[in-house]
Parts: structure tokens; C-alpha cells; sequence
């Protein structure tokens, strides 16, 4: 079940998701790639006062769309106006296909937008933008 | 004796004496030579001494005879002649006198003139001529002169007077005669009076003739038998402009005229034949005028011999009435056959029928009988038609002297149709009492009948129009006043009919509107337009239609109609009320359903889009069940049955959400290769599948504009399904093309497949609505709905055809963008 390869041990990864089942079903799946540091916000303004202290910022940011209180697209704008996290990696994960989102997030640097369900494949393929 | 006789006798002498002495002479010298003896000498002139002699006298001998002869000769016939001559005198039947030519005493008379003259011989001889009273001296002195210029005369004119005073016209000759040794003058004189009588009446028949023979206003020619002229008349030559000399030095044959100069052998051939012919020529005048003659030539005998005696009748004149006459024939003939009449005369006597006499003009083109036939028939009532036979026949016959008919009746021509004539006649008194004539002529009227029964089937139709119109209707002339109105306008204007007609429209209606109306109608009749108005009167409201009636060499008339239109636009009004609450109700109703649509299609999207998120979970889930269960058979086969469901869901959930988004979303046309379009799935088939064999025929280059994005799908859709449908047929052929049905673009994908069967078609787009069994061929059978959503949103149709076991084609069209 454990990802054997090692890689993906110290990445941390930050989940964005207001849903308990995506998120367990999310999680799961990015345990099995062996990423274990794995935070949670519930909705957008946790998320970014998550982010905005002077904790670490994660490797990865996997952000859902569909957030109450503040949505993915404010919280991806108001981060990507901060210096601190301007730069940080964020995948975005939703179950919506809306084209006006996607160039949105493109527009605020993002590295993929993929649709629900998250796959190994698709974490693995994100680390190893990350990497870069 | 004469100085002939002495002259011969001293010829004779002269000759004698000359040869003599050369006898002498030479006939001593001939002897002498001849011998010298004088003896013989002398014996030989001795003999020619006598021989000399003898011949000499010989020669008196020859030379007295004759003389005697001679004067016996004389004698005897001096006698003779006076014994004749005393016969000749006594029993001459001429008048003989034998008188002295210085006196004229008579010497002798005989018995012819003691006849003549009645004197006898007694008074006569002794006396001289004038002096008996015979001869006058003035005339005696002419003979007499006559006598010594010619020494003789000759058949002189002279008038002797008898014993009895009677003159006596006589041819006087004369000779001078020697009697008795004494010249005398004999005289004979042939009693001229009957001579002379028949001289002067013949004379005179001579100039009778002559005078007739000038006188005659025909020319005559007195021709010798070789053609050449004797004689002329004065009508002759002055009418040919010769003179006489002139004309008689001409021969016949170069008189006429070239034509008839050829036959003039011919002619006086005929006329010795016959005796007299008569025939026409052309004599050519001096001037060289041709002039027209007929000629009248007849055997003669004339001054002792046969001669041609031609009586010549210038003919010009007749010759031009004759051409005068057949110009007028021809004129007639000629105006005959164009006339469309026919006249006719007919004549009776007493009760009989009449007859006709004469018929001209165009008789078999109206009746179809010839002119001989009609003329047979003997009166022409007989083609009359059998209705109208008692009314004409009873007319005509009724007619008197100076009173003239006219009638219009049928007739039935010889092949049975029926024409009507106008026929006009006048009766005259004819030559014997009791007789009339009729003089009339005949007009074939039918076409003017049948116009007339036309016209006047017209003209009830058209007051059958105007009677019972619903519309009005009106006419007016160039006064603008009423000439013809329908019945309805008895309602409209409260009076009869009879009584509007006539009136100028201020007398019809109020001041005003009459004004207008009568502008308005000006108007139409200076333009020649026509003219629509609509007007109010009497609390409706009227659509007047005018124009001219424009007639060649008339004044313009105006005519129209008018129309109740008060319901009319009553109506329109509320029609337009109606529509402009109609379109606020449409834009309502469309600004209703366009939100409507927008809300379902925005409700389509959000349910779709809010079940993925479950559905998603529901598989991620039930993936990790299938995980934690491997092993346990039982509970892995739930497991993946759940997974199933779930992505059976999912493409449900996808397909409502395109679906939604086709019906909203905007077209943009381009022009797109369809064909590339179709051979690229097809190729990417074929590729994902390399077990599958197929063949393929696409129609190259099928452009059309379409929405690309739109199109791909809906082509995707049929060509997967022809590619599903064919898995299992072995030789599977995919064909995509293009027809032309009634000028209309028609694609079509067609496949030799599984096919479908036609009774269940209905259900073919029905979404979710599948045919076959997802055994056989997988799918949600949302396919077709698509298609037929996307071809409908291009304005255009789909149908199928299709067979079990044969395959299926799929017909689509592009609307107008195709």
C-alpha cells in the first residue's frame, strides 16, 4: 500500500477541501504515494490564515474551488499577491469544468487543474514538476 | 417629072457614058495588045463594035420596059386607088369632103355628108364651106393654120352646122391629096356628138366619181394586182399626212405597220380567193404615228383591169372605245372579285315570280352558289331561310315603281350554314306594262350580327354585374356626371337609379366632399392615372378605386368602384391592435422561454455538475472498498459491481451535461472539411483497434460550414456507432458521402452492420433510448440524441434507414448552412 519508492516522504502537502469524504478520499490517495504531512483547511479563510503566519509553507498546495466562506480562485489571488506564498506550488482539484476557472488559475500560476477524483498518477506527475 | 427621076435617069446616063468610053478606051488598047494585024484589028473592033451595041441596046431595051411597066403599074393603079378611093369617099361612113384648101369651094362631098349635114351634093360642090354655112370661118382658118404648120390635120375639134342649124360635134382630120394634077384638101370629119355626149357623161361620171371618190371621209386605195398604188383618195393620203405624189409612190406592204406588212400576201391572196375581205391592220402615217384600220378590199375591175379596191375605216377611235371597254371590264371584273356585295337585277311580268336577270359581284363567296347556279334557280328567295321567307318574299313582291326596300334576313348558303344579309332593292317600271324590275344589292352582315348578338350578351352581363354588385360601381363622363351606377347605389343615396343618372356629383353629395370627389376625378381624367382613396361619408368609411376609360377619337370617361371598407378596417385595426399585443405578448412569452430554457439548461448544468461530486466520491470509495477487499470474492465482486454503477452514472451525468450545453451554446460557422474530418476518426479507430479490418469510401472534399467544435461531435458519434455496429461483420464497410435530393445537400455515413430494425426508428434519438442489448454492443445510447441535437441546432434534419443484418445509413442535412 505504502508507496516503496521514498520520494515523497518530506513533501508536505496542504489540502484545501470543505468535503470530509474527498478529503479522506484524497488523503488516501496521497498516502499511497507516500506523502504523509498532509494538512487540512476546511474552508478558504483557514486556509490562508494557515498560510499567512510564519509557519512553513507546504511544497504543495491542493486547493478545491468550491469553498465556503472565501472561495479557491480569492484564496489563490490573495496568495499569489503575498510575496510568501506567491510562488508555492498549487494544484487545483475540483469537480467543476468551468472554463472561466481554469483560465483564472492558469492566469495565477498553477500547476495543473485536474477534475475529482485525484489519482496516483496525477501526484506523481505533480511532484515531479515539483521537484523541478 | 421629079428631081429624084432626073436625077436617077441622069445617074443612068452618067454611068453609060462613063463606061462606055472606058470601054472604048481600054477595050482599042486591050485588042491592040493583043494583036498588031490591023486586020484583025479591025474585025475585032467591029465585033465589039456590035457587041457594044447590042448591049446598049440590051440596056434601052430593059430600061423602056420598065419604064412602060412603071407608067402601065401607075395607070392601073391610079386607077385602082381611084376607083377605090371613089368607093372609100362614096360609102365612107365618115363625112367626107374634098375641097380646095385656099377657098374651101367644095369639090366633091359624099353621101355621109349630104347625110350629116343635110345639104345635098348639088348644094354642096360649088360652094365653099363657110359659105354653106358648115364651117364657121374662124374655125376653117385653125384647120387651115393647122394645115400649113403640120400639112395635115389631125382629129381636130370642130363644130360643124347642119342645113338645119343643128350643131354637129365633130373630129375634123384633114390631108392634102392631088387630084387631077391639082392639090385638094380631103376632109373627114367623124361625127363626135355621141362620142362626145358619152365623153361628157362619162366625163361626168368621172368627176361624180372622183368627187365621191375624194369626198369620202374613208380612205380608198385602188391597188394594181402587184400591190403598188393606182390611185388615192384625198381622205388617203391627207389622214396618212402624205401628199397625193407621195402616197402613190409607196407600196402597200411598206404602208402597214411591220406586223401586219408580213401578211399582206396572205390578204390579197384571200381577197382574189373570196372576192372581198374584210380585216384590220395599222397603217403607219408620215409623221410615224400608227393608225389602227380596217379595211374592206374587194376584186374590181377599174379602167379595164382587175384592181384591189380598198375602203380604209381609221378605227382609232374604236379601237380605244374597245380598250376603254375592256379596261371598264377589268375594272369590273376586278371590283368584282373584291366586293364583299353581290348585286342582281331581276324583272316580272304581270303575277309571276321574279327572275333573275343579272348577277355581279361577290354572289358565290355569300350564297356558296355560283353566279349560273343562283341564275338557274331563277329568283334568289329560294336560299332565304325558311323564317324569314314570308316576310321578304311578301315585301318585295309588294313593291310598285320608285319605291325602294331594305331588309335584313338569313340565308342558307349551298353547304347548310346560316348567314345573315342586309339587302337593299328598288323597283322600277320595266320597258313592257305590267313588267317591273327590281335593282338591289346584298350585304353579307353576319359578322355584324353576330357582333351585335355578342354586344348585346355583353352588355346584359354587365347590368346583371351592376345589378347585383355588392361593390359599387360607377361611370362618368368627361363632365364628370353620372352615366351608369350598380343598384346598390339606390341604398346608399336614398333615390332610384333612373333618377341619378345624369347628375354631377354636387347634386349626389354634400359641398365639399362633391368638391374633392370632383378633383380627384379631374385629376384622373387629365393624367390618364389611376387613382385609390379612402374617404369618410355618412359615418363609413369608403375605398374608392378610379381610372380613366380611354377610347381612341373619344373624350377620356372616368369609371370605379367603391368599397365599404368601415368593417374592413375595423377589423385591421384590431388585427394591428391584436398584433402589437400579440408581439408583446410573443416577446413576453419568448423573454419567458428563453429564461426558461436558460434556467432548465442552467438546471440541467447545476444538477449534472452537483451529482458529479457525489459520484465521484461514490467511486473513490467503492475503489478503496475493492482494495481492502481483494481476496474476499464475495464482497470484491459488490465492490466492483458499485464501481460499475457509479461510472454507468457518471457517463449519465456527462452526457445531461453536454446535452444541456448544445441547446445553449452559440454557433460559430466555419467552412470544415467534413471528409478530412470523417478519414481522421476513422484512422484513429482503426488505430486504437488493429484487430479490426475495414473498408472504406469517403467522398473526398465535402466542405460545408458548420460549427467545427459542434460537428466534431456529431460526427464522432455517427462514425463510432457505424464502427461499433460493424464489430461483428466480417467484411465491414464504412462509407460517408453526399447527396443531392431535390437540389438539397444530403451527407450520409452508412455501414453494413448489425443494422436496426425501421419499427423501433421513433425511439432511435429518444436520449438514453438504446436498440440493442449492452452485451452485443455497448453504449447509454445517448449518441443519437446528440446527433440530432447538434443537427438540429444547424437548422437541419436526420433520418435513418436500416435493415436487421444489413446495416444502417444515416442521413443528415446542414439547413442552410450546408
Amino acid at each position: 500500500m505504502a508507496d516503496t519508492s521514498g520520494w515523497g516522504e518530506s513533501v508536505r502537502v496542504m489540502l484545501v477541501e470543505d468535503n470530509s469524504d474527498d478529503e479522506f478520499l484524497a488523503t488516501w490517495v496521497l498516502k499511497q504515494t507516500g506523502i504523509n504531512q498532509i494538512a487540512v483547511a476546511r474552508d478558504g479563510s483557514e486556509a490562508l490564515d494557515m498560510l499567512s503566519g510564519n509557519g512553513p509553507v507546504p511544497d504543495l498546495l491542493i486547493l478545491d474551488l468550491r469553498l465556503p466562506k472565501i472561495d479557491g480562485r480569492e484564496v489563490l489571488r490573495r496568495l499569489r499577491e503575498d510575496a510568501r506564498t506567491a510562488n508555492l506550488s498549487a494544484l487545483i482539484l475540483t469537480s467543476s469544468d468551468d472554463s472561466g476557472d481554469k483560465e483564472f488559475c492558469q492566469r495565477h500560476g498553477i500547476l495543473d487543474y485536474v477534475s475529482k477524483p485525484l489519482t496516483a498518477d496525477v501526484v506523481k506527475r505533480v511532484l515531479g514538476l515539483i521537484e523541478k | 417629072m421629079t428631081k429624084q427621076d432626073a436625077s436617077g435617069s441622069l445617074k443612068i446616063a452618067a454611068i453609060y457614058a462613063a463606061i462606055g468610053c472606058l470601054w472604048i478606051l481600054f477595050s482599042d488598047r486591050a485588042v491592040g495588045s493583043f494583036t498588031s494585024d490591023p486586020a484583025t484589028f479591025t474585025c475585032i473592033s467591029m465585033v465589039k463594035g456590035w457587041v457594044y451595041v447590042l448591049l446598049t441596046a440590051l440596056l434601052l431595051y430593059w430600061l423602056i420596059r420598065r419604064y412602060v411597066n412603071e407608067v402601065r403599074l401607075a395607070e392601073s393603079t391610079l386607077s385602082l386607088c381611084n376607083e377605090k378611093f371613089s368607093v372609100a369617099f362614096n360609102h365612107s361612113p365618115v363625112l367626107m369632103t374634098i375641097s380646095s384648101i385656099d377657098t374651101g369651094t367644095c369639090f366633091d362631098v359624099n353621101e355621109k355628108f349630104c347625110q350629116v349635114s343635110g345639104f345635098s351634093r348639088e348644094e354642096a360642090v360649088g360652094r365653099t364651106s363657110v359659105g354653106l354655112g358648115w364651117i364657121s370661118a374662124p374655125a376653117r382658118e385653125a384647120l387651115i393654120a393647122s394645115l400649113s404648120q403640120t400639112g395635115r390635120i389631125s382629129e381636130m375639134e370642130v363644130e360643124l352646122t347642119a342645113k338645119d342649124g343643128r350643131t354637129i360635134h365633130c373630129l375634123y382630120s384633114g390631108e392634102i391629096v392631088t387630084i387631077e394634077g391639082e392639090k385638094r384638101l380631103l376632109s373627114t370629119a367623124l361625127d363626135n356628138t355621141e362620142r362626145k355626149t358619152t365623153l361628157t357623161r362619162l366625163h361626168d361620171s368621172e368627176v361624180k366619181f372622183r368627187s365621191i371618190f375624194d369626198a369620202a371621209s374613208d380612205a380608198i386605195f385602188i391597188l394594181a394586182m402587184d400591190g403598188s398604188f393606182i390611185d388615192v383618195n384625198r381622205a388617203a393620203y391627207t389622214r396618212l399626212g402624205y401628199t397625193r405624189e407621195e402616197l402613190l409612190a409607196i407600196r402597200i406592204d411598206h404602208l402597214d405597220t411591220p406586223e401586219f406588212a408580213a401578211r399582206v400576201a396572205e390578204r390579197l391572196q384571200k381577197v382574189r380567193e373570196e372576192g372581198v375581205f374584210v380585216f384590220e391592220s395599222a397603217h403607219r402615217c408620215k409623221d410615224g404615228t400608227v393608225m389602227p384600220v380596217e379595211v374592206n378590199c374587194r376584186l374590181h375591175e377599174f379602167e379595164g383591169r382587175q384592181v384591189y379596191f380598198s375602203v380604209i375605216r381609221d378605227i382609232t377611235e374604236r379601237k380605244q372605245a374597245e380598250l376603254l371597254l375592256r379596261e371598264s371590264e377589268e375594272r369590273y371584273r376586278r371590283f368584282s372579285s373584291l366586293t364583299s356585295d353581290y348585286v342582281y337585277s331581276c324583272r316580272r311580268s304581270g303575277d309571276s315570280p321574279y327572275l333573275v336577270q343579272w348577277l355581279g359581284g361577290a354572289v358565290e363567296e355569300i350564297t356558296g352558289y355560283s353566279q349560273e347556279e343562283v341564275q338557274s334557280m331563277g329568283c334568289w328567295l329560294k336560299i332565304v331561310h325558311p323564317d324569314d321567307f314570308q316576310r321578304i318574299s311578301s315585301s318585295m313582291l309588294l313593291l310598285t315603281p320608285g319605291e325602294r326596300l331594305s331588309e335584313e334576313f338569313r340565308i342558307i348558303r349551298k353547304d347548310g350554314a346560316i348567314r345573315w344579309i342586309r339587302e337593299s332593292c328598288s323597283c322600277e317600271q320595266g320597258e313592257s306594262p305590267g313588267e317591273l324590275i327590281l335593282f338591289g344589292t346584298s350585304a353579307d352582315i353576319t359578322a355584324r350580327k353576330t357582333a351585335e348578338a355578342a354586344t348585346r350578351e355583353v352588355e346584359s352581363l354587365f347590368n346583371m354585374v351592376l345589378e347585383h354588385s355588392p361593390v359599387y360601381l360607377f361611370f362618368k363622363d368627361e363632365n364628370l356626371r353620372v352615366t351608369r351606377l350598380s343598384r346598390n347605389y339606390e341604398n346608399m343615396l336614398g333615390l332610384p337609379i333612373e333618377q341619378l343618372i345624369g347628375k354631377s356629383m354636387t347634386e349626389l353629395f354634400p359641398g365639399d366632399f362633391a368638391a374633392r370627389m370632383m378633383a380627384d376625378d379631374r385629376q384622373v381624367l387629365d393624367n390618364g392615372l389611376p387613382f385609390v382613396a379612402e374617404e369618410d361619408f355618412a359615418g363609413s368609411t369608403f375605398k374608392t378605386f378610379k381610372f380613366p376609360i380611354l377610347q381612341e377619337g373619344q373624350p377620356p370617361t372616368l369609371a370605379g368602384f367603391t368599397v365599404d371598407v368601415t368593417d374592413l378596417k375595423k377589423a385591421q385595426r384590431e388585427v394591428q391592435v391584436l398584433n402589437q399585443n400579440l408581439e408583446q405578448l410573443v416577446e413576453e412569452r419568448t423573454a419567458d422561454l428563453q429564461k426558461s430554457n436558460a434556467d432548465l439548461a442552467g438546471f440541467s448544468y447545476a444538477v449534472s455538475h452537483e451529482l458529479r461530486a457525489p459520484i465521484v466520491r461514490i467511486q473513490g470509495f467503492s475503489a478503496i472498498l475493492g482494495e481492502l477487499c481483494k481476496g474476499a470474492d464475495e464482497t470484491a465482486f459488490m465492490a466492483s459491481r458499485i464501481e460499475n454503477a457509479c461510472r454507468e452514472l457518471q457517463s449519465v451525468v456527462d452526457s445531461i451535461l453536454m446535452l444541456s450545453r448544445l441547446s445553449t451554446a452559440e454557433l460559430s460557422l466555419q467552412s470544415v472539411d467534413l471528409s478530412a474530418m470523417v478519414a481522421k476518426k476513422l484512422a484513429l479507430l482503426l488505430a486504437e483497434n488493429p484487430e479490426r479490418t475495414m473498408e472504406l469510401n469517403i467522398m473526398p472534399g465535402l466542405t460545408a460550414v458548420v460549427d467545427p467544435g459542434l460537428m466534431d461531435v456529431c460526427l464522432n458519434n455517427l462514425i463510432n456507432n457505424a464502427f461499433k455496429y460493424t464489430g461483428q461483420t466480417p467484411a465491414a464497410r464504412i462509407e460517408f458521402g453526399r447527396l443531392d435530393i431535390s437540389g438539397e445537400a444530403v451527407y450520409f455515413v452508412r455501414d453494413n452492420g448489425a443494422g436496426f430494425n425501421m419499427a423501433y426508428a421513433e425511439k432511435l434519438y429518444a436520449p438514453f433510448q438504446r436498440l440493442h442489448q449492452h452485451k452485443e454492443f455497448p453504449g447509454n445510447g445517448i449518441g443519437l440524441a446528440t446527433v440530432k441535437r447538434i443537427i438540429d441546432r444547424h437548422g437541419g434534419d436526420v433520418w435513418a434507414e436500416s435493415s436487421v443484418g444489413s446495416g444502417a445509413t444515416f442521413y443528415f442535412t446542414l439547413g442552410g448552412a450546408g
